[in-house]
């Protein structure tokens, strides 16, 4: 077992790296960064600050223009994530990459062979947790599925692990279980960057930070101060941030995904009128290869109230969509923005209802304030709002009626200031409940 | 636009290069070889008019097959659909024998009979899921049978004396010859015209291009599956039937095993590389079927084989589905250039 004691050496150092894309954007602007043996290192930013690529630099997905890379304080030149993976450094991506019909055994076999097995079984021992390796892990909750995820990477060698927002579809209850997890992990001498938007997360689990702004380095240090953390990360944010009144049509249900929400958003679009729909993986409400104008021009042939040009102008405007024009390519766009385009679009042509699946979910703050309020306005304008959403701060801050969604069951509705978030979490993973 | 050139150039450059080759392995000169069949295709005055006739139907089954492939549906069938379309019309003329002699009544009735014969694929795709590139491939055999059950049997022509060969039909039915040419390849414009207007001017072309893109884009602003399906195909199917139609009542003048040449294959390389821009494929199926009538002539001068001139096809068509390679090697170049 390696000490704990923080040696001199980083495991890991990256200095002053430059990732430049071919089309001239320019996500890293000279970023260092270092983690030592047996820390956990937080690394934030707001969408487009640059994380990815900083981590993808490290795992060898992207080359860096500029910069060198230490591993153990020999300069690297990490060509591929395979190369990566050699030197001790793996990722976990945020989306599960087990296969989803074989047992978690079958799954860490597949990485490596008996002895890899046995080394992970040596690792669940000895951080003392009670994990299913037997399940095929499609019938698992999505906590177990990544702590499975994270044991198979140590197992076949990972020193330093990359976590990308590990906790972003997890009940409060799983995340908590996982943080305690890679706490034990880190006990052990693991270390790793764990990248994520929840800050409570970050000061409960991380021993250092490094924030990210506009792609270069904003703040590097411990992570002490929630309000030094917000204030490096965010750009300044001059959206209404007051909690706004309760508004009857703006409802809000609130739950982890795959609780059913999608057989009630289906109930709610057929529905005789203008319906907006945002579903909860936007890119399947999009169609890349096509302009912004006629991704709007396409949701709305058949009506002659919606002029898809002027639509399309303004979503950029009040979305704050960042683009060059309103005929440039929607699949060149980043995530977020086209979150935001999908967000609007829908706001703006669901004249009677809305129903918005996690609109806000991988969006920073900013960019959630701006859809909360956009989405008040739409309230305000009579339509009949359905946000769902599975962060309880989102709910208590919206302003409007909450539901409770666990296992197809939904609570009664509970006015926004009115939300008990003791009791709200508790729902949510499933107590709580009458039988 | 000048990379696509670029691409297109240098996809047609190797495929030629290395189809010289073949050239010189029969004992040929490449160089001399195809100066000799752009001379033959385009040149002469005979050779240039078998060009554009060929051109007509291979242009129209091309833009049959470009609105399916723009919807990302992968009708392999404009052989199958083709040869129906020549059953149809050969009905018309053969059997109805309507008392208005003319090549529009047995033209229309191919279209219709090629437009329903991919209702099989429509249906099996739409209901049970079946691969669109299986079932039309296999519906090409189909048709080819049940021509080879008339060509050899019913409709054969008595007076050939065993030839399997049908009926020349009456000149009455047979599309007119205008200053030397057949008018087929006015039908090949309209038809890009048609295709175009479809395409870029009206809600069913800007539909199949959101399907094209992200099926499940279009399923989520809550268009029909079903007439996306049926829809294409059906054009496809038509504009392929006509083709068929057209060949038979301004072409051949008859149905033989031969009628079945190959085309509806040859028409979805035409599609590949003309990006299935309705615009291009005229001139792509000209270039291309000159190609093929200039390769037939020369492969007998030059000692090659005409069955030689598939490879040349299937080098071709390596060429287009090696598309996204050849644009990495473009962009290189571009770079070397800039």
């Amino acid at each position: 077992m390696i000490s704990r004691e923080r040696s001199d050496k980083p495991l890991l150092k990256a200095e002053n790296i430059w990732v430049v894309y071919p089309d001239g954007t320019i996500a890293n602007k000279g970023v260092s960064i270092s983690v030592y043996p047996g820390e956990v290192h937080g690394l934030l930013g707001e969408n487009g600050a640059g994380k990815t690529s900083l981590v993808h630099a490290i795992y060898g997905v992207v080359r860096p223009s500029l910069g060198r890379i230490l591993v153990d304080g020999r300069e690297v030149r990490i060509s591929s994530p395979r190369h990566a993976r050699r030197l001790g450094i793996f990722m976990v991506p945020q989306h599960n990459v087990l296969i989803p019909r074989f047992s978690g055994r079958e799954n860490i076999l597949l990485a490596g062979d008996r002895k890899t097995l046995a080394r992970a079984m040596d690792i669940i021992s000895s951080i003392d947790i009670d994990l299913d390796i037997e399940s095929p892990v499609e019938t698992l909750e999505r906590g177990l599925v990544k702590k499975i995820e994270v044991i198979r990477a140590l197992a076949t060698g990972a020193r330093l692990l990359i976590l990308d927002e590990p906790t972003s579809v997890m009940s409060p209850i799983e995340a908590r279980e996982l943080l305690e997890m890679i706490r034990g992990l880190r006990e052990m001498g693991y270390s790793f960057i764990y990248i994520s938007h929840r800050l409570d997360e970050v000061m409960e689990v991380c021993d250092r930070v490094t924030i990210l702004r506009g792609g270069s380095v904003s703040y590097v240090g411990e992570p002490s101060d929630v309000r030094v953390l917000e204030e490096r990360m965010f750009r300044e944010v001059d959206v209404d941030e007051g909690v706004g009144e309760v508004m009857d049509n703006l409802n809000i249900i609130l739950g982890v995904e795959g609780n059913g929400q999608l057989e009630y958003a289906r109930d709610l679009l057929t529905y005789n009128g203008f319906v907006g729909y945002v579903p909860s993986y936007p890119y399947a409400s999009i169609v890349p290869g096509m302009s912004l104008v006629d991704n709007v021009r396409f949701r709305v042939l058949d009506r002659e109230d919606v002029n898809p040009v002027e639509t399309a102008k303004y979503i950029l405007e009040r979305y704050e969509v960042l683009a060059r024009d309103i005929y440039m390519d929607i699949g060149k766009l980043s995530g977020g923005n086209i979150q935001r385009f999908v967000v609007g679009r829908e706001l703006e042509i669901g004249r009677d209802r809305c129903v918005l699946m996690f609109p806000s979910r991988g969006l920073d703050t900013r960019s959630t304030r701006l859809i909360w309020m956009r989405v008040r306005e739409a309230a305000e304008r009579g339509v009949d709002v359905y946000y769902f959403t599975e962060d309880v701060m989102e709910a208590v801050n919206l302003g409007g009626v909450v539901r409770i969604m666990y296992r197809r069951r939904v609570s009664d509705g509970v006015d926004s200031n009115e939300l008990d978030v003791e009791w709200a979490r508790r729902l949510m993973s499933g107590i709580g409940w009458n039988a | 636009m000048r990379k696509e050139l670029l691409a297109a150039i240098l996809s047609i450059s190797i495929a030629l290069s290395l189809y010289s080759l073949v050239i010189i392995y029969y004992g040929g000169d490449p160089i001399e070889v195809y100066i000799k069949m752009v001379r033959n295709a385009f040149l002469d005055l005979n050779g240039f008019r078998e060009t554009v006739k060929l051109a007509a139907s291979l242009g129209i089954i091309s833009l049959g097959l470009a609105i399916a492939f723009k919807a990302g549906i992968w009708n392999i069938g404009g052989e199958g659909q083709y040869i129906i379309g020549g059953l149809a019309a050969a009905f018309v003329v053969y059997v109805l024998s309507p008392p208005l002699e003319n090549p529009v009544i047995p033209l229309i009735a191919s279209a219709i009979a090629g437009g329903i014969y991919t209702s099989i694929p429509s249906y099996l795709k739409y209901r049970l899921d079946v691969n669109e590139v299986l079932s039309t491939l296999m519906l090409n055999y189909v048709a080819l049978y049940i021509m080879f059950y008339y060509v050899y049997g019913g409709w054969r022509d008595p007076a050939t004396q065993g030839f399997p060969v049908t009926p020349e039909i009456p000149y009455s039915y047979r599309m007119p010859i205008i200053f030397g040419y057949e008018s087929n390849i006015i039908l090949l414009l309209l038809a890009s015209l048609l295709v175009y207007l479809i395409m870029y001017r009206t809600r069913f072309g800007f539909k199949i291009k959101v399907y094209g893109l992200n099926r499940d884009a279009y399923e989520y602003a809550g268009y029909s599956k079903m007439r996306m399906i049926f829809g294409t195909l059906f054009i496809s199917g038509l504009m392929a039937g006509l083709a068929g139609g057209l060949d038979f009542t301004g072409n051949f003048y008859r149905l033989r095993p031969g009628f079945a040449s190959g085309l509806g294959y040859t028409a979805i390389i035409v599609s590949l590389m003309s990006s299935n821009n309705p615009m291009v494929i005229p001139i792509a199926s000209i270039l291309f079927s000159g190609f093929l009538y200039g390769s037939y002539t020369v492969a007998i001068v030059a000692g090659v084989p005409t069955e030689a001139t598939y490879i040349m096809h299937g080098l071709l068509l390596l060429m287009v589905i090696s598309r996204s390679a050849l644009d990495k090697v473009v962009e290189w170049i571009w770079r070397m250039l800039s």
